[in-house]
């Protein structure tokens, strides 16, 4: 039986994954690592227009780029490699609550994340953060089982998948204090000292790849100044962070988190004190984290779908009288199943918040540049407003794009001065102007500018993506994406 | 009859025989036939003609070319057996010389075909800078060197004359320097037809475009001129030809260059163009770089134009401008040749990514324009000479244009990302062993109810 809905969970993560995952394609964070991926493994155009290294962990652009090789660099493989690492991460989170308590809970937990909106919507987006966060939960399952057996070895595993998740992504790094905090304390397990040294020196040397990768290829400085970056650069703020993944981790495991939480306040093991500490902790630290992104706190998402997944299985202490077993499988179904509204009404939604942090994706873009990749000459460049929109536009299209934000090519952005683009135009350098509703609410200014550059060099539109909207209660239509040829 | 009748009828037919023995017999638009089909799918050719570069100074480390030797090294002292010698060496940005680059600076370079007096031709005395020898390369002229990639790039194309601008762009307007290697103060001799009077005649339309055009400045002008003007003589000779400044209708076939770009915008692009650079010409010290520019928006532009699919381009350089160039030029007549230029060809027709080895100079292009529209050779030497038409391909469907980047795209070589490679696949890979035993002992030492 637990078999069976075991894979149930598994093929309805998979649906919820890979439903409508190439209606839209990718937006700008997303073509900006799949191009680095396309780029780092030498594919193609993709090399010639993506830088092959930002400073950041590369494991996933590697694994994307070797598919890339295989498959050709389409943003629908892209797609279901995250997708794939998602449902995989929800078969790790039944590891993880397996070695907790029963297989009642595991079942529980993995169904939890498989159907958890936070999840989904970030297991659809290209992106490190969810692979790191499978390895983080390997990690925590491999810290339970030491927990559970005191048995050294799985600290070492633990480590192990703890570095691979450093290799991943960087910001992993807030999960180091509370994994070492947790084998350490006496008072919930018995490590010895030459098993903990042993995990801080593989911690330690796979996050010593990173710096030393870079320093071997001669990106040192690039490294550096993302480090720089991510300590000192501004990413969302803290409190819209909150206000975004807080809800959508989904009415069911909030609830069931804080019934729990609300249990252990009565009778605490090593079990929930762990599973706090891997939530409490890194959230903290990845709040403080200045360079946020919607997905960082994924690797938060198993263990709190196992705290919820304990809370369904405990219903009758939680409420304090015994219930019928249907009763109890009724309210789990019905949890499960609130969770599953919500994910749908979210992916469903989708196509009219797109752009929002909600939704990978961005409308219009991949449409406006394939239709740039079949129609303008190759080498042809290009001029938008945003430098993140242009990053969608080189991928698709695999044409040269600048952005006003800032306008040296996405390929050579750290070591080239800006190009002055009203010369460039003037030199027939540069032929084509395209604007783009989201750049433009983003950066009015900047799309002024590009609009008078339209103007001034004789723009011809030749393309005209259009979207529809609600306006007083006539469906309207609107331009998202408008291709301009421009001549001097 | 009377004497004065007597002498208006002498006066009168001398000056028909003038008329007659002088003027070219095509001179006069009016004796224009109907416009002459070409032969090949190219109706519109336009040829461009820079300055002051030699082969090896472009190209001479371009992969496929007959670039530089290895071993490479001109004696400073040609004469002594024990003189020191100047290898080539890479230019980059630094600034570029006017080097010695007329026949007698030939003559010294070439010596008699042992290719060894380069250095010693331009040395200044107490100096100890040979620029002679410095070269380009793709970092420096990456839109050429991608051209090259892309389309023609011929390294046997030979400057016509040994002499200087003057005598060089009479061979690619005329097919012959008449003799002359500078503006003659009476002008070209009437009876030197050129490309043009042979277009005019068949039909064909044409039109010399020249960069910052000073219509004022012609050779009746010269002396006249503000002197950094009068080089546009030199370099358009029919400024020294008074039937191209006498007749409207032809003296108006000679424009700014900017009509080039309005003609193509407007689509009255003629059969045939010449362009001539002025401060883009790439003529040292001038900036290299500015030179390229204004070829890539020349080219850019056709791309984009309505003629792509029926139009070629090609350019080259008017004298090596006494830079190294190791290919001895063979000896066709008195005149030359002199040493190689650099020439490429863009056109939907060209071949793809050639070197293109046959002999050529100036007049191959002219070559070209008389077997395309079925004209008469002008001289000796254009009748000779082998045509740059080998370089299209009219059995293939015309290629789509691409617009080629101003900066060189190096082949990314996986082997720069090794150590990425190497650090995170053996990460990877002791990630995998350490899992893999750290299992087995943690599975063998737990109880089996665990």
């Amino acid at each position: 039986m637990a078999a069976a809905l075991l894979a149930a969970g598994a093929l309805t993560a998979l649906y919820l994954r890979v439903w409508g995952l190439g209606a839209i394609g990718l937006d700008a964070t997303e073509a900006a690592t799949a191009g680095e991926a396309g780029s780092l493994l030498g594919s193609g155009a993709l090399a010639q227009l993506f830088p092959s290294a930002r400073g950041e962990a590369q494991l996933f652009q590697l694994v994307l780029g070797g598919l890339f090789a295989v498959f050709g660099a389409h943003d629908i493989v892209a797609r279901l490699l995250v997708a794939a690492i998602g449902v995989v991460t929800a078969l790790a989170t039944y590891a993880v609550a397996r070695s907790m308590w029963g297989a009642r809970e595991a079942t529980l937990a993995a169904l939890l994340l498989a159907l958890m909106p936070y999840h989904v919507i970030a297991s659809r987006a290209v992106g490190p953060e969810v692979l790191a966060a499978l390895w983080v939960t390997l990690s925590l399952a491999a810290v339970a089982r030491f927990a559970s057996t005191e048995r050294g070895p799985w600290v070492t595993v633990g480590a192990v998948c703890l570095g691979l998740a450093l290799l991943t992504d960087a910001s992993s790094i807030a999960y180091v204090p509370v994994f070492f905090l947790f084998v350490s304390h006496r008072r919930w397990t018995s490590i010895s000292r030459g098993t903990l040294v042993g995990a801080f020196a593989i911690v330690g040397s796979f996050g010593f790849v990173l710096p030393l990768a870079y320093g071997l290829s001669g990106q040192g400085p690039l490294w550096a100044g993302s480090i720089v970056r991510a300590l000192l650069g501004s990413g969302r703020p803290w409190y819209l962070q909150l206000g975004e993944v807080v809800p959508a981790f989904g009415l069911t495991v909030l609830l069931g988190a804080v019934g729990t939480a609300v249990l252990a306040r009565r009778r605490r093991t090593w079990r929930e004190v762990l599973l706090g500490l891997w939530i409490v902790v890194p959230s903290a630290l990845l709040l403080a984290w200045p360079d946020r992104t919607f997905a960082d706190l994924a690797g938060i998402a198993p263990p709190l779908a196992v705290l919820a997944a304990r809370a369904l299985a405990e219903l009758p202490r939680l409420v304090g009288r015994e219930l019928a077993p249907t009763t109890e499988m009724a309210v789990s179904a019905v949890g499960l199943g609130v969770l599953a509204i919500s994910t749908a009404i979210l992916l469903g939604m989708a196509p009219n918040i797109a752009g929002s942090a909600h939704v990978p994706g961005i409308i219009g873009g991949r449409d406006t540049a394939r239709w740039i990749g079949e129609h303008v000459p190759p080498g042809a460049a290009l001029l938008t407003t945003d430098r993140a929109f242009a990053g969608v536009l080189e991928f698709y299209a695999q044409r040269e794009t600048l952005g006003l934000t800032s306008s040296a090519p996405l390929a050579t952005s750290d070591d080239r001065p800006n190009e002055n683009p009203d010369l460039l135009i003037r030199q027939s350098a540069l032929q084509y102007i395209v604007w783009d509703t989201y750049s433009a609410e983003a950066f009015p200014g900047e799309a002024d500018r590009l609009l008078a550059y339209a103007e001034r060099y004789n723009a011809r539109e030749i393309y005209r993506f259009e979207g529809e909207r609600l306006t007083a209660g006539e469906r309207t239509t609107f331009p998202i994406t408008i291709v301009y040829e421009v001549r001097p | 009859m009377p004497a004065a009748v007597r002498l208006a009828l002498v006066l009168l037919v001398t000056t028909l025989a003038a008329v007659v023995l002088l003027a070219p017999p095509e001179a006069s638009p009016a004796d224009a036939q109907a416009a002459r089909p070409p032969r090949t799918p190219i109706e519109h050719f336009i040829v461009l003609m820079q300055q002051n570069h030699s082969f090896d100074n472009y190209f001479g480390s371009y992969p496929g070319a007959d670039g530089v030797p290895r071993d490479t090294c001109v004696p400073i002292a040609p004469d002594r057996a024990d003189s020191e010698c100047v290898r080539p060496f890479r230019l980059g940005m630094s600034p570029a010389r006017d080097l010695p680059h007329d026949a007698a600076a030939f003559r010294a370079q070439f010596r008699d075909g042992q290719m060894n007096g380069f250095v010693a031709a331009a040395l200044q005395p107490g100096s100890t800078v040979h620029p002679t020898m410095g070269h380009y390369d793709g970092e420096d002229i990456p839109y050429y060197w991608n051209v090259a990639d892309n389309f023609v790039l011929f390294d046997r194309f030979f400057q016509s004359s040994t002499g200087g601008s003057f005598a060089n762009h009479m061979f690619w307007m005329a097919g012959t320097s008449a003799g002359l290697d500078a503006v003659p103060p009476r002008g070209v001799p009437a009876n030197i037809p050129t490309i043009f009077d042979r277009l005019s005649q068949a039909g064909v339309s044409w039109k010399v475009y020249v960069e910052d055009y000073d219509p004022s400045v012609t050779y009746r002008t010269l002396a006249s001129a503000p002197p950094n003007r009068r080089a546009q003589v030199s370099w358009v000779p029919l400024l020294a030809i008074d039937r191209f400044l006498d007749d409207p209708v032809l003296n108006g076939r000679i424009v700014d260059l900017s009509e080039y770009f309005a003609d193509l915008e407007r689509g009255s692009l003629p059969n045939v163009a010449y362009v001539v650079p002025a401060s883009s010409s790439e003529h040292p010290p001038g900036s290299i770089a500015a030179g390229q520019s204004l070829v890539r928006n020349l080219v850019t532009t056709l791309m984009r134009s309505r003629y792509w699919e029926t139009a070629a381009f090609a350019w080259t350089y008017d004298s090596a401008g006494g830079w190294y160039d190791h290919v001895a030029p063979p000896e066709v007549d008195r005149d030359g040749y002199g040493f190689r230029v650099p020439a490429l060809l863009v056109s939907a027709y060209a071949r793809e990514g050639v070197v293109d080895h046959t002999e050529l100079d100036f007049t191959s292009f002219l070559r070209f324009i008389e077997e395309n529209w079925d004209l008469q050779p002008l001289a000796t030497r254009d009748a000779r000479a082998n045509s740059i038409r080998e370089a299209l391909d009219f059995t293939v469907p015309p290629r789509s244009p691409v617009f080629l980047s101003s900066t060189r795209r190096e082949t990314v070589t996986r082997s720069s990302y090794l150590p990425t490679y190497l650090l995170y696949g053996g990460a990877v890979v002791a990630a995998g062993v350490l899992t893999a035993l750290s299992l087995r002992r943690a599975t063998r030492v737990e109880p089996a109810s665990a």
